[in-house]
């Protein structure tokens, strides 16, 4: 009997032991990194973060893509044309590409992931980036035969759109439209998200939920010589503070830098070659329900702007930030913000809330995501409001109840919420976020302005890039005079890498491309 | 014979409540489960049909009903934000944490029963109280504040261990922490099962006899000790449970405490309903083996048997 | 964590416990007067970079500049609060509970030990957790959730008590008067049993402080920026490195406390084995 209970016990220990090389690259040049959270998804139809997005670019193929510059480029497609009146775009497929079943991809592949991402059944996050393709627009509550797109032939394939759009080779890019083969949506379901078969430069190997993802090079890739890894490891559970004691002591390839490592980081000379930084395209914002009092008086919601010390915030997060002056980022391609910005003034934000009728302020409740930062930060927040009287109580939720409550009506006053761009278009933040027919969507802030939505449409229609400009201009000086937001900052990202990587560069648009990553031996 | 099929009977009763008990959370929570499952932009109209596919309309009986049939087939639903078959998720995170719970059990019997005997047999000496009071200190220490002052001192600052992960090395620190607690409470057991032990006739009896201390101690009072702890293990279970849940936390160990954590960060309901219920069921299951052994191995019953 | 009996010495402890104990609740009620710095807010120039203790802050302070001390007192008012009422919540329903089961026997017993065999099944952290998640977070959720896992130690201790006490002769003899079973309970039974309840009292609180921190850790505590002990030392974590301070003292505070309540609760065992015996 005891015997017994020894043998089983033994048994589930061996059983459950871990092998010796866990968490180990395998032999070859494996490009390895970490982060705390596991991917969420790799299924194209779903994945609307940087951790999705990150590994399904490296599966998946898009007809267009971006090169290190931010410049569209052919990935599937060899070449397209567009007609005169901007409403129709033909693509012509390349004839090497396959998917890793060994398949060739087809138009037919390039269609089937679009319809996928408009079925409602998919819950797809993209399906409003596509709705402007002819047929799309019915895709409200049951599948449907999206006629816009036309497959022609076994390599090309026609797009109809309902009006211009030009962003619609940027939504092209997204991987929302990655050729998808049917037959292995049908095989898996609903694990596609977790047994993906796609066209690119990588192939998921192995997934151990919670430990590790391992990808392999796909030697049948259609460019010549890429990807120059063997693989990519990714860890999971292994927070900042952990990835950096492992890339320290060379374990790991690719690191963020903990907040209490980054004020040494930059100032050690070592370091210097092994940083990368860029300005992403992200603007972290707090933001304000115009519907609800108090923030229906503009003057409230500019004497917020005034009372918000946001140096003090970017010291929080070791100066990786810009502060933000209006909603678009600064490095936004031919762009150039008008909007100055509102200074640090805690008087005049005292006597705008006065003049507003509130001279001993008042109180509201901030929705935050439950996050360490996102928290650290309003508590700053909370204190600087406290000078001038406005008294904030801080709710934290996580994330998804937390999108879906700043879309209810009439239920969040204020929030804090980040941007990041799509693509790299003016438009996709200050028409997404400030026309009024958003609201709902992600105009969050319930703003509206007739005024700003007639500039807005008017860019939307524009034939000429610089007057298109100029209009999206103009609407940002008049929305950011209205002040929907509190304008906080632009995030730079930092990254560290081992000396052994080369070529590895930070995105302003993705996350980090591997493509074209390699490894010196060691 | 009768002694085990009734235990099992019971364990079958308190595992049906314990889905019952499950079912009621997932029935009081403010959520409403269509508009989840539906999405925020979904009309009425597809709610009431999403409401009538899910059979929320039913009498709660009758939805019961339906989730333990599901349960039994080993349907916990899936994941709000992977999609992954709850069951799925659970087992796949089961082996890490049975492996860091067999370690600590191993690691917590052997100096409980260690420092408990050594305690009893000296009683009222130096060794004696401190120990005690030792233990009592330990039992009050916050069991993720032990995890971390392990982890910066001995993995961080003296490198003796891995920083937290996955693996064969790494289990020490997280089996350590999650030990010292529970070596504290079986410390103190045995030390009070001990001491009555030691009082009893037949001991005085043996040491009339003149057998050597060894055998009084280690053959007789030693195994008497040890049979009530054996019960004492199966209600710890679920303590011990407890403790993974915090100390995965702390040390990245990728098992069910910290699914359960990440669950409950995410809102992932059927995630949290699923890890709460698969727990107890683990607990009542354990609890059971724990019964059959205790009835295996204590020599009165055995006696009474034979 | 059914104590068990045998150990007639450590009485003397309860003295110790007690002074634990008082000087824990002595800080918690006097913090508005002791605190040297206002706590919510950032009072040393130091954002981003924590300050070691010394200079004007007995502690250092934080990340956001506030004062160590200042929040480690206006921590304790909130885990003294936390303690009592969901002490209060749990010693409620354990004897209701024991003292139902234990005195009217039968199926009531066999019903309600159960239940109590059901919810123990629960691992407690992870059920706080559960419903802690599944609820508005707030010291009124906090109170009834810990309340609700951990009453199952009472309710059997206080059972075993009174399945002894329904037997003495006060009670047969009140019984034989023709007092109602629910005026036995109350009157003859409750207040017999109030040495033991006091003891599970003491080492629930221990338990209650130490699941509180647990909930305060993981984010399921109060909300933030109100100073909770556990959540100081969850908030420590990023820093540990270059502000180990951050961890230790929040900690030691917990261990003060907790240490305090079981040497009560231990001691007071004691004084009970030792009458007991006596008796």
């Amino acid at each position: 009997m005891r015997a017994c209970g020894a043998a089983i016990g033994l048994m589930l220990v061996l059983a459950a032991c871990p092998s010796a090389d866990e968490g180990r690259a395998p032999a070859g040049d494996y490009l390895r990194l970490a982060d705390q959270d596991d991917v969420p998804t790799l299924d194209p139809a779903r994945g609307y973060d940087t951790a999705s997005w990150e590994f399904e670019d490296m599966l998946f193929s898009t007809l267009v893509d971006y090169d290190e510059a931010g410049q569209l480029i052919a990935e599937l497609a060899t070449e397209w044309e567009v007609s005169a009146d901007q409403r129709t775009y033909t693509f012509h497929l390349r004839a090497d590409a396959r998917f890793t079943n060994g398949r060739p991809v087809e138009a037919a592949d390039i269609r089937f992931g679009i319809v996928r991402v408009l079925d409602p059944a998919t819950r797809s996050p993209g399906a409003e980036f596509f709705r402007g393709i002819a047929g799309a627009d019915g895709c409200q509550s049951s599948a449907c035969a999206v006629s816009g797109i036309e497959v022609l032939d076994a390599h090309t394939v026609r797009f109809r759109l309902r009006e211009i759009d030009p962003l619609f080779l940027h939504k092209l890019a997204m991987p929302f439209a990655a050729a998808v083969p049917p037959e292995e949506v049908a095989r898996w379901g609903e694990d596609f998200a977790r047994h993906p078969v796609g066209s690119g430069p990588f192939i998921l190997k192995e997934w151990a939920a919670g430990r590790h993802l391992i990808f392999v090079r796909n030697s049948n890739y259609f460019v010549a010589g890429v990807p120059r890894l063997a693989g990519v490891l990714r860890l999971v559970a292994v927070n900042d503070d952990l990835a950096w004691l492992k890339y320290e002591s060379g374990e790991l390839d690719v690191s963020n830098i903990p907040p209490a490592e980054f004020p040494r980081v930059r100032r050690e000379e070592r370091y210097q070659p092994l940083l990368r930084r860029i300005t992403t395209m992200r603007t972290s914002y707090l933001g304000m329900n115009c519907e609800m009092a108090p923030f229906s008086d503009v003057r409230v919601r500019r004497a917020m702007n005034f009372a918000v010390n946001k140096e003090k915030l970017l010291r929080l997060i070791n100066n990786r930030g810009v502060v933000a002056k209006a909603f678009v980022p600064p490095n936004m391609p031919d762009y150039y913000s008008p909007v100055s910005g509102y200074a640090f003034d805690p008087d005049r934000a005292r006597r705008l809330l006065a003049d507003a009728g509130y001279p001993s302020g008042f109180s509201t409740t901030l929705w935050v995501r439950s996050d360490e930062g996102a928290l650290r930060l309003a508590q700053s927040v909370q204190q600087d409001l406290a000078d001038v009287g406005v008294r904030i109580r801080i709710k934290a939720i996580a994330w998804g109840p937390f999108l879906e409550a700043v879309r209810t009506a009439d239920l969040v006053p204020f929030f804090s919420l980040g941007w990041e761009a799509d693509f790299p278009d003016p438009s996709n933040f200050l028409e997404v976020l400030l026309h009024s027919k958003h609201i709902g969507t992600n105009n969050n802030t319930n703003y509206r302005n007739p005024e700003v939505d007639r500039l807005l449409d008017a860019a939307g229609r524009a034939g000429d890039a610089t007057a298109r400009i100029q209009l999206l201009e103009e609407a940002e000086a008049r929305a950011a005079a209205d002040a929907p937001w509190v304008f906080l900052y632009h995030p730079v990202t930092y990254r560290i890498v081992h000396s052994r990587v080369r070529d590895f560069e930070l995105h302003p648009l993705r996350p980090p491309r591997y493509n074209r990553t390699w490894l010196t031996p060691q | 014979m009768t002694a085990v099929l009734r235990r099992v009977a019971w364990s079958i009763v308190i595992l049906i409540g314990v889905t019952w008990l499950t079912f009621m959370l997932a029935f009081i929570i403010p959520s409403d489960p269509a508009r989840t499952a539906a999405g925020p932009k979904a009309d009425p109209q597809t709610l009431a049909t999403i409401r009538q596919e899910l059979g929320l309309d039913q009498p709660v009986l009758v939805q019961y009903w339906r989730y333990l049939g599901r349960v039994v087939r080993g349907d916990f639903g899936r994941s709000y934000l992977t999609r992954q078959r709850v069951l799925e998720a659970i087992l796949e995170r089961l082996p890490a944490t049975a492996y860091l719970a067999l370690t600590t059990f191993v690691l917590s019997a052997l100096v409980g029963v260690g420092l408990g005997a050594l305690t009893a047999i000296r009683q009222g000496s130096r060794t004696d109280v401190a120990v005690l009071l030792g233990s009592l200190v330990l039992l009050s220490l916050p069991v993720f504040w032990l995890g971390m002052v392990l982890l910066y001192c001995l993995a961080y600052r003296l490198r003796w261990f891995p920083l937290g992960g996955f693996g064969v090395a790494h289990v020490v620190l997280p089996a350590c922490t999650l030990a010292l607690g529970q070596a504290a409470y079986y410390t103190r057991l045995l030390h009070a099962n001990l001491r009555t032990v030691l009082e009893q006739e037949y001991i005085r009896a043996a040491h009339a006899k003149g057998l050597p201390p060894r055998s009084v101690y280690g053959k007789h009072a030693l195994r008497n000790a040890v049979i009530p702890l054996v019960t004492i293990l199966g209600l710890d279970f679920a303590g011990l449970m407890s403790g993974v849940v915090l100390t995965e936390t702390v040390f990245n160990w990728p098992g069910l405490g910290r699914l359960a954590v990440e669950a409950v960060f995410n809102q992932d309901i059927p995630l949290i309903l699923g890890t709460v219920l698969f727990s107890a069921m683990l607990v009542v299951m354990a609890n059971v083996v724990v019964d059959m052994l205790y009835l295996a191995i204590d020599p009165r019953i055995r006696y009474h048997r034979s | 964590m059914t104590p068990r009996p045998g150990q007639g010495r450590g009485r003397h402890l309860t003295w110790v416990g007690a002074a634990m104990v008082g000087l824990f609740g002595l800080a918690a009620l006097s913090a508005p007067w002791l605190a040297p710095y206002d706590p919510l807010r950032a009072v040393a120039e130091s954002i981003g970079e924590p300050l070691p203790p010394g200079g004007g802050f007995l502690l250092g302070t934080d990340e956001l500049g506030r004062d160590v001390l200042s929040r480690l007192l206006y921590g304790a008012r909130i885990s003294l609060l936390v303690a009592l009422a969901a002490t209060t919540i749990t010693v409620s329903i354990g004897v209701a509970v024991g003292v139902v089961a234990g005195y009217l026997g039968g199926w009531v017993d066999t019903l309600l030990m159960r239940a109590t065999d059901v919810v123990l099944s629960f691992p407690a952290l992870l059920l706080a957790i559960a419903l802690a998640a599944l609820f508005e977070p707030g010291l009124m959720t906090i109170f009834v959730v810990i309340g609700l896992v951990s009453w199952t130690g009472v309710a059997r201790t206080v059972r075993g008590e009174v399945l002894g006490l329904r037997e003495r002769d006060y009670v047969l003899a009140a019984r034989s008067l023709g007092a109602t079973p629910g005026r036995l309970m109350i009157s003859h039974v409750l207040p017999n049993a109030l040495p033991t309840i006091l003891v599970m009292g003491a080492l629930s609180t221990s338990n209650t402080v130490l699941l509180d921190a647990g909930l305060s850790y993981l984010g399921l505590g109060v909300p933030v920026p109100t100073p909770s002990w556990g959540r100081m030392i969850s908030d420590s974590q990023t820093y540990y490195r270059i502000a180990p301070w951050l961890m230790v003292f929040p900690g030691v505070t917990i261990v003060f406390a907790v240490t305090g309540f079981n040497l009560l609760g231990y001691g007071l065992l004691a004084w009970r084995e030792r009458g007991a015996r006596h008796a």
